[in-house]
């Protein structure tokens, strides 16, 4: 009897100290490059010639993420449109913005390259696109807490897993047509945290959540200003050309022609009261 | 101060509606704010022998919203505007149709044929200017085109205020 009770404690120990191996160790990866997507399978530097970059207030600007590598565990569609809702309201507000459209990443194809990015931007009508680029690194440890694991209820109320999430977001815009890079910004985070082994995965994937939020809250401020110092070089720099769109600024104006035109209103509506 | 009142695209859509109305009575120019409000001015007397004061007041008072989202609406790339052009053309219209209705006698066939000729060449100023053409324009600045949109739409305002008074009287008059 007291063999069986001892075999059974055995097995009992060594299932549990089976548990904490059940998540990912490594962690979790999340990644999306601009690199990747613009110059796919690249070996040689691509031939730059110098162009002037013609920019036509308002401008029209699409905003997208870059696509995601494959192998790695992707931002999703809503949490993507979410963010890129974001940006987008931040930066609505300035009037030589003309519009702002949010790609969907369906329209984005992996290794795409500037031929995907240019039929994208004919298919949305927009002359200058901002590609965020993303990379999320999870890195999950057990403390010296998780001893407690064997206790069974220690797996569900003691924090014995910690995660340390690190985000980067990058915002680069490019001219479409020039293929030319004309500004960018990074926002960067870190959320730490722990969890008990049982409900890992959702505090986990909150964080991951959360890190997003908090790069993307770094990154608005940093392209406003990096917006900011681009409107002040372009003013000097030979290399761009800024041409407000016709009608950019447009007035009711009649003209002398209009003028003698309602002369000769007038006269009618003499002629008539005269006979009236 | 012209700043805070003009058609601003990005101002009227974050809430500064006041922009709405404003935006007609700020100019570019003396040269541009003197033949707009000379013709308006023109038009209004005429028009308002027709309708009366108060229904002129009252057009304008809508017609100026009118053209305004009128031009949030068509003209996305405009981005500001200043005039009172678009107003001008609505109480020429208002006008040009209170003394079709008013000609009288022998002279009824002149009037209205002249009043025909004005609408016509309304109508070739206005296509004249969406293809880009300024035909004798007030003093621009260079950065500055005409607003053709703004002229169109306030003939369109012009032809719904006379359809709605000419409905009204009819309204009136079997009512009483």
């Amino acid at each position: 009897m007291r063999l069986i009770q001892s075999i059974i404690v055995l097995i009992a120990a060594i299932a549990l100290a089976g548990c904490a191996s059940w998540h990912n160790p490594r962690g979790a990866t999340q990644s999306a490059s601009l690199v990747d997507y613009l110059y796919p399978d690249a070996k040689q530097p691509p031939a730059m010639a110098p162009t002037v970059v013609k920019l036509r207030p308002p401008v029209r600007v699409g905003i997208a993420f870059a696509p995601g590598k494959t192998g790695t565990d992707n931002l999703s569609e809503a949490q993507r449109l979410r963010l890129l809702e974001r940006v987008k309201a931040s930066f609505s507000q300035h009037e030589y913005i003309g519009k702002i459209e949010v790609i969907p990443s369906q329209y984005m194809r992996a290794k795409g390259g500037f031929a995907n990015l240019e039929q994208v931007a004919r298919m949305f009508d927009v002359e200058v696109v901002a590609l965020l680029s993303y990379d999320q690194v999870q890195f999950n440890d057990a403390n010296a807490l998780s001893v407690l694991y064997w206790t069974i209820i220690g797996a569900y109320v003691i924090n014995g897993e910690q995660y340390d999430v690190q985000t980067m977001v990058d915002a680069a815009v490019f001219d479409v047509q020039s293929r030319k890079l004309l500004f960018r910004a990074p926002g960067t985070s870190q959320v730490k945290g722990s969890a008990p082994l049982a409900g890992f995965g959702d505090k986990a994937r909150a964080a991951r959540v959360d890190g997003y939020d908090k790069a993307v809250d770094q990154l608005i401020p940093q392209l406003q200003a990096q917006l900011d110092g681009f409107r002040e070089r372009v003013k000097n720099d030979a290399g761009y050309q800024v041409e407000n769109k016709a009608g950019y600024k447009s007035a009711g104006a009649l003209g002398w022609v209009s003028l003698a035109l309602i002369a000769l209103l007038a006269g009618m509506a003499f002629v008539v009261r005269r006979r009236a | 101060m012209a700043a805070w009142l003009e058609f601003d695209r990005h101002a009227i859509l974050a809430g500064q509606v006041w922009r709405l109305w404003t935006g007609h009575l700020v100019h570019y120019s003396a040269h541009h704010a003197l033949i707009d409000l000379a013709t308006a001015l023109a038009a209004a007397l005429i028009a308002a022998q027709s309708f009366g004061a108060r229904r002129v007041l009252c057009a304008l008072a809508l017609g100026a919203p009118f053209i305004s989202i009128g031009l949030l609406l068509i003209a996305a790339d405009c981005a500001h505007y200043r005039g009172a052009s678009g107003l001008a053309v609505l109480l020429a219209e208002m006008a040009g149709a209170g003394l079709w209705q008013q000609a009288r006698g022998n002279h009824v066939a002149m009037v209205r044929a002249v009043l025909v000729l004005l609408a016509v060449a309304l109508a070739v100023k206005i296509a004249a200017e969406a293809r880009g053409f300024s035909l004798g324009a007030s003093d621009l600045p260079p950065d500055v085109m005409v607003g053709w949109q703004a002229h169109l739409l306030g003939a369109v305002a012009g032809m719904a205020a006379v359809a709605l008074l000419r409905t009204r009287g009819r309204c009136v008059r079997r009512t009483m």
